[in-house]
């Protein structure tokens, strides 16, 4: 920082390449075993570096999408992340603006109620909650697993949005409106939300990954496979007495984890300053 | 009395006066309609299913068949269950044992990652918080095919060496020490994006201003650095108590609590009571104990929001 001795930044580089090579080398061995066929990754025979060309092969994906039905696992994700933020987004956005930027009475104890919800174990609330949605008819379905998803990823999503509306909007902005003559509502929708844009973007990337994400879910919520995400099948394709396709499993894997860490190490700069303590 | 009604008004003017609880409510009364969507679906979704939940854990419960009502039979199950009663104990250990692990771990990356340029900061935060933004099932499967008996990359580097190669999830103590390794691998990050904020907050003068009255590397760190970390210690702190309490998918998918039950954390548990042996009643009230671990951890979290209201909400 100020002194740049040459001991100094040898520990600086040292660590900073122990880091990088603890984070990487899992995902490394699963990106090799993606690029092989199944014997070759089952063989002691195959080299750790698999430098040779003709081992190296993209069969694994294209089974992946084909023979295994990880194309519709894959579709089901997108299609309830999508539309569980879309509902998460409509109740958080008004609910985090009230929270940040209005006082009415009972604001704090009620937002402390909202943000308690981030920290509490999901695996306790799927017990009533799976015994009221086989009451009425949920379990099997995408509507469950979508209210489902958007009730966890909301907490989250009042929390990122309450900080922007706190701290990124001027100060009095809605008053300026509300004198030219527009109700608190038209204030909201034609002021603070076209300002708020990129933060709802955001919070909608932040949430959509959360859901795409999530395992304990929709694993709970269903047992059809035509329900099943992309976690969910990769947990039941573990789980299988079948000889494992390990390959085809590892290339699940790398489309299932490719998205948020792409996504995150674009937006990473965002994250830090945006978080701020939630998770 | 000429003097105080000039003073009221004067504060008329410019707008001085508290406003009363009937001031606040006549003017953000709005407030109430923008958060009830919200809360109707956390009462709905959320308050409810603990509520009824709470109710189930004095009941027989049996899915779709009702259930009479049986005291404190389901805690006293429970309490006296010995695999509940070294669940507890063991999850009390992977709870304290990896968030340590996290925070420190997580406050060296920030410590290193801060002293990096800007440019060279970003792809090094990218690649080294990465294991973070990993679905934690993902997390999972692949620690198990990294430290698979037989075809796994440690194994494979074990024979390389020369080694015996080690059963890591199914003997000795190895399974802990791998479901401890893995979930500190997952999410040390979250300390180290904390930390990275709050090292980034501290002004560049503080440091300058103390190089020149002479205090040394240690010294700055010790008087400068190290204040600005206690909150967001308080929040790691708390934060990852809690989420290390629930986490389920990654535990459940390296060792799913095996082997035999010797690795059964309490969401496993809770998991297993429920969802395999079908009795929702019992598995509520091991639910519970999750809960009051948890919520303990939260109530540290709030107050520690609370102190810098502005930096953390």
């Amino acid at each position: 920082m100020l002194s740049h001795s040459r001991s100094a930044k040898v520990a600086l580089y040292g660590g900073i390449s122990l880091f990088v090579i603890a984070a990487l080398l899992p995902y490394l061995w699963v990106i090799r075993t993606s690029l092989l066929s199944n014997m070759a990754a089952i063989s002691l025979q195959t080299p750790i570096i698999p430098s040779s060309p003709e081992l190296l092969t993209p069969k694994s994906y294209i089974d992946m999408l084909q023979t295994y039905d990880f194309g519709l696992y894959f579709r089901n994700s997108i299609f309830v992340a999508l539309a569980s933020t879309a509902i998460a987004l409509l109740f958080s956005i008004p609910g985090a603006y009230a929270f940040a930027r209005l006082d009415f009475p009972g604001r704090q104890v009620l937002f402390y109620t909202a943000v308690f919800t981030i920290m509490f174990p999901w695996i306790v609330i799927t017990i009533p909650v799976y015994e009221m949605f086989y009451q009425v008819n949920l379990l099997n379905s995408f509507v469950g697993i979508i209210i489902a998803l958007a009730i966890f990823i909301q907490p989250v999503c009042i929390w990122l949005l309450q900080g922007f509306f706190r701290q990124g909007i001027p100060a009095n902005i809605e008053e300026a409106a509300l004198i030219d003559g527009t109700t608190e509502i038209g204030a909201f929708v034609r002021v603070v939300l076209p300002l708020s844009m990129p933060a709802i973007a955001a919070t909608a990337l932040f949430s959509f990954l959360s859901a795409w994400n999530n395992f304990l879910w929709v694993f709970i919520l269903t047992s059809d496979n035509k329900y099943w995400t992309a976690t969910v099948a990769i947990h039941y394709s573990m789980a299988s007495d079948i000889l494992r396709e390990w390959n085809v499993l590892m290339a699940g894997l790398v489309l299932l984890i490719l998205p948020p860490i792409v996504f995150y190490g674009l937006s990473q700069r965002y994250v830090g300053e945006g978080l701020g303590g939630a998770p | 009395m000429a003097g105080s009604t000039s003073s009221e008004s004067v504060r008329e003017r410019y707008d001085l006066e508290e406003p009363t609880l009937m001031d606040r409510l006549r003017e953000n009364w709005i407030g109430y309609v923008f958060i009830a969507p919200v809360f109707i679906m956390f009462i709905g979704l959320f308050y409810i299913p603990i509520l009824r939940g709470i109710w189930m854990s004095f009941m027989n419960y049996s899915l779709g068949g009702g259930g009479t009502f049986v005291g404190l039979e389901n805690y006293q199950w429970v309490l006296t269950n010995d695999l509940f009663v070294y669940s507890v104990g063991w999850t009390l250990v992977f709870v304290f044992t990896t968030t340590i692990l996290q925070l420190s771990v997580g406050l060296i990356a920030a410590l290193l990652l801060h002293q990096l340029q800007d440019r060279w900061r970003d792809w090094g935060s990218a690649i080294i918080m990465s294991p973070y933004f990993a679905a934690p099932l993902a997390s999972g499967v692949i620690w198990l095919w990294f430290l698979h008996p037989e075809f796994g990359a440690v194994t494979r580097a074990f024979v390389e060496l020369g080694l015996e190669p080690i059963a890591f999830l199914s003997t000795g103590i190895w399974p802990f020490v791998s479901l401890i390794v893995a979930q500190t691998w997952h999410d040390y990050a979250y300390a180290a994006i904390i930390y990275g904020a709050a090292l980034q907050s501290i002004p560049r003068e503080q440091y300058e201003a103390a190089a020149i009255s002479g205090a040394n590397r240690l010294r700055r760190f010790r008087d400068i650095t190290l204040p600005h970390l206690l909150i967001p210690t308080i929040v790691i702190l708390s934060i990852r108590t809690a989420y290390n309490i629930s986490e389920f998918a990654q535990p459940f998918e390296l060792t799913g609590g095996g082997p035999g039950t010797k690795t059964t954390l309490l969401s496993i548990l809770t998991y297993q009571v429920a969802y395999v042996n079908l009795n929702f009643s019992r598995a509520y009230v091991i639910g519970l104990a999750m809960m009051v671990i948890s919520m303990t951890a939260a109530i540290f979290y709030v107050i520690a929001i609370r102190e810098e209201e502005d930096l953390y909400i």
